[in-house]
């Protein structure tokens, strides 16, 4: 009968609750080469665009804004953010044109990034007195332009957050991981992207 | 009891469902989100692509919003190649449609396409190369399968340039030695930075190179 | 019995723990051990990629017996079978047969696979511009000098894995000095999507061989008639004192509740006699839920999840163990739930192993092979069933 508390106690370790699991769409979860740490975007001055809307407040697009500086920084990049259509009073004129690669402390090269996040769908669940958004599926738009306005890169990012019976899910991490490794890629790409550019003008 | 009767009845469906679930699955254990293809859409997406899965509509209403994601495994784990290579493997269509895209919308021409593709990985450049060959055919351009050689001497000092430098310096020799013929033009396929997913169009035609907007 | 199982239950409990509990290891041990994952995984991935890129072959060859690359017969070369990055050379080599059978049964594709050993042997031409070294089928003026050349085609064809998507693309090239590619076609097929197992005799377009996959989901039946010959064991009760098995046959309807049948449902009457022994009726509804994949399969045997409820009333002297009524002779009535797992190979044989709670008896009437919370498995159930 010493049995009956451990398998009781195992059925209750193993019983699930109600978490919130992040499932990737289209693109969001493309694999990733670059070193989130590595310097990446050395000598890149980066102006970072996040566009309030509808379904994204402005308050929420500062916070996406001041973590992507502190991604792009941690890669060598110096950073501007801003949540206007506005250029950020602080950034200096874009680099002239035929400005020399010099190895400085000063950026060479210039890349802004816009994103504008929009709600696909969402579904609302109601019990009692509660009501809370169970399935939520977001879109990403980042578009990445050079000093010129000449475009870069255009994806969109997918994602979805759900509610369901299951385990302890690291769903920050999760989503963490694939967000900000997927800006970086689409960064760097645009980076060399810039670079063929101004070789072929 | 009580609690274990209320288990039961609340959370067995709930289970029962997740079973298969792809996101969810646990039985087997479920794949890590980077391995799953997910498209999220409406029910008839979901009854299009799996009627054998997904049953007909209800004859009579029954008040139920649903909504289908569809998600397809990939075939290679994403640990099963370097991150960099798998990137550009699956994405080699689009690879491939956007080069030929590029190269057709130069305009109607009676030219003869060669490709290269300067990839790290000899057999990632070959499917590189391949399908561009393909993609280009099938927008009804003229391709071959010869390879613009270049002599050692040419390749030794080229390997040693730029990138900005090296290709317009390659094309003019390849031109110059006879690889490139009169008519032929080269659509080269280049990866620039060893973490760099995307791949960059260049065109060597007449001896002059250009790389494509 | 019952302690065995315990115990069992007990050791899969724990050795689900140990591997959380033991040290880790050495980082030359990790690497070695990820190196063996990945080429276990590669394997894993290589049986499954054959059968779509079997799939994919006969569509090519299909292709070209509707609408054939050449006039006439041409003889033609493999130049080339590469498979997917990460994937080895096996597969390559049982792909290449694949295609050849394909190629010798369907000859209307005017494709005639013929030998060209110096077109892939490595070649070294030296001519006025220097010395090259490649292959025969890319050096065309090589292969002239040595009397290989003529009116010759190439065939190459490439497997790659992008995404979820397994894509074939195949290309004929003219081995003359131009080497102009005459033929191409890209063919790509979602993985898991169902097999079309043709015959390469009789190749079919995809399109209709998913409408025969749908038609045949669809022919099946929703209703069909099951016969089974179920056997209980009744565990010992603490006594140690077991009642007699009981042994039924049954018959009922059994309904698939969805199209992929992955739920069913079913109900029977049974009926029970062993001679001087006793004699019984019961009836049983049940329902199914497939645990082995996503649909029934058309080819091979599913696994259900089976959940179900029965009535039963037995009379007779070996029921004198399970009596709780007061009659003549023993007589037993009660009401019982079972849970278990049901192998099916098609719509004809069945084979099912369930555990059956009884709750309406304590334990110096029957005890239980397995204690499960508050939950006693009292009888273990076995049966074979047909369907018609």
């Amino acid at each position: 009968m010493a049995l009956r508390p451990l398998l009781l106690f195992a059925v209750l370790w193993a019983l699930p609750a109600c978490v919130t699991v992040y499932q990737p769409l289209s693109g969001a979860h493309r694999p990733v080469a670059v070193d989130l740490r590595g310097p990446n975007l050395k000598g890149v001055a980066v102006t970072v665009r996040c566009l309030p809307s509808a379904d994204m407040p402005r308050a929420e697009s500062g916070l996406l804004c001041r973590k992507l500086a502190r991604l792009f920084e941690n890669q060598g990049a110096t950073v501007q953010t801003t949540t206007s259509r506005e250029r950020p009073e602080a950034e200096e004129a874009p680099a002239a044109e035929g400005a020399t690669a010099e190895a400085g402390p000063e950026p060479t090269e210039a890349l802004e990034v816009e994103l504008t996040s929009r709600r696909l769908h969402e579904k609302r669940t109601s019990f009692l007195f509660f009501d809370y958004i169970s399935d939520y599926t977001f879109a990403q738009d980042i578009v990445v332009r050079d000093e010129r306005g000449a475009l870069l890169a255009r994806e969109r990012l997918v994602g979805r957050f759900f509610d369901t019976l299951g385990f302890n899910e690291n769903t920050d991490l999760n989503f963490s991981r694939l967000f900000y490794g997927a800006v970086s890629q689409i960064a760097l790409n645009a980076r060399m992207r810039r670079k063929v550019l101004a070789a072929g003008r | 009891m009580g609690t274990l009767i209320y288990i039961l009845v609340f959370f067995t469906p709930s289970i029962v469902e997740s079973v298969q679930d792809p996101a969810r699955a646990w039985i087997p254990p479920a794949p890590d989100v980077r391995d799953l293809e997910c498209e999220a859409g409406p029910e008839d997406l979901a009854r299009r692509e799996a009627p054998d899965e997904v049953e007909p509509p209800a004859y009579r209403q029954d008040y139920l919003e649903r909504r289908a994601v569809i998600c397809r495994e990939r075939l290679l784990p994403h640990a099963a190649r370097p991150a960099r290579d798998d990137a550009v493997l699956n994405r080699l269509r689009h690879h491939a449609q956007e080069a030929a895209g590029r190269v057709k919308a130069l305009g109607p021409g009676e030219r003869t396409w060669l490709v290269e593709v300067n990839y790290p990985d000899v057999r990632v450049a070959h499917k590189l190369a391949f399908a561009t060959k393909t993609a280009l055919l099938d927008l009804g351009l003229r391709v071959t399968d010869r390879a613009p050689a270049l002599a050692a001497a040419d390749l030794e000092v080229l390997s040693t340039l730029p990138p900005e430098k090296g290709y317009p310096l390659a094309c003019e020799r390849m031109h110059a030695a006879g690889g490139l013929r009169a008519g032929d033009g080269l659509v080269m396929l280049a990866s620039l930075h060893p973490r760099e997913t995307a791949l960059h169009t260049g065109l060597c035609v007449d001896g002059a190179w250009r790389w494509l907007p | 019995m019952r302690r065995l199982l315990g115990w069992l239950l007990l050791g899969g409990l724990a050795l689900g723990t140990l591997p959380a509990l033991a040290a880790p290891p050495a980082p030359a041990d990790r690497a070695a051990n990820e190196d063996r994952e990945l080429t276990r995984l590669r394997r894993e991935v290589a049986g499954q990629v054959q059968l779509s890129a079997a799939n994919l072959l006969d569509e090519l060859v299909y292709g070209w017996a509707q609408q054939p690359p050449f006039e006439t017969p041409t003889p033609v070369f493999l130049a080339g079978l590469t498979v997917p990055v990460g994937l080895g050379t096996g597969l390559a080599g049982l792909l290449e047969n694949h295609l050849g059978a394909l190629l010798l049964a369907n000859p209307s594709s005017r494709v005639v696979l013929s030998a060209c050993p110096v077109c892939q042997a490595m070649l070294v031409h030296s001519g006025p511009k220097g010395t090259v070294v490649s292959r025969g089928a890319d050096n065309p003026q090589a292969l002239e000098k040595l009397g290989a050349g003529g009116a010759r085609h190439a065939l190459y064809i490439d497997f790659a894995a992008e995404g979820a998507w397994l894509v074939l693309r195949a290309r004929i090239t003219k081995v003359d000095p131009d080497l102009p590619i005459v033929w191409s076609r890209t063919l790509p097929v979602a993985v898991g999507a169902p097999s079309l197992l043709r015959s390469p005799q009789h190749l079919k377009s995809p399109a209709d061989a998913r409408q025969e996959y749908l038609a045949a989901l669809q022919n099946r039946g929703f209703i069909s008639i099951p016969v089974r010959f179920a056997v209980r064991a009744y565990a010992q009760n603490d006594q140690d004192i077991a009642s007699a098995p009981s042994v039924w046959l049954q018959t009922g309807i059994e309904a698939a509740l969805t199209n992929a049948r992955k739920w069913k449902a079913s109900g029977v009457i049974g009926y029970a006699w062993l001679p001087d022994a006793y004699y019984g009726l019961m009836a049983e509804t049940r329902f199914g839920r497939l645990i082995s994949g996503t649909g029934r399969s058309l080819t091979g045997p599913d696994v259900y999840l089976i959940l179900g409820g029965a009535l039963v009333w037995l009379e007779g002297p070996a029921m004198a163990q399970l009596s709780n009524f007061a009659a003549d002779q023993p007589r037993s009535v009660y009401g019982a739930v079972h849970l278990g797992l049901e192998l099916r190979v098609g719509e004809r044989v069945g084979a099912a192993v369930f555990f059956e709670n009884m709750p309406t008896f304590d334990e110096d009437q029957v005890g239980s092979w397995v204690n499960f919370g508050p939950f006693d498995l009292s009888a273990l159930g076995i049966e074979v069933s047909l369907c018609f």
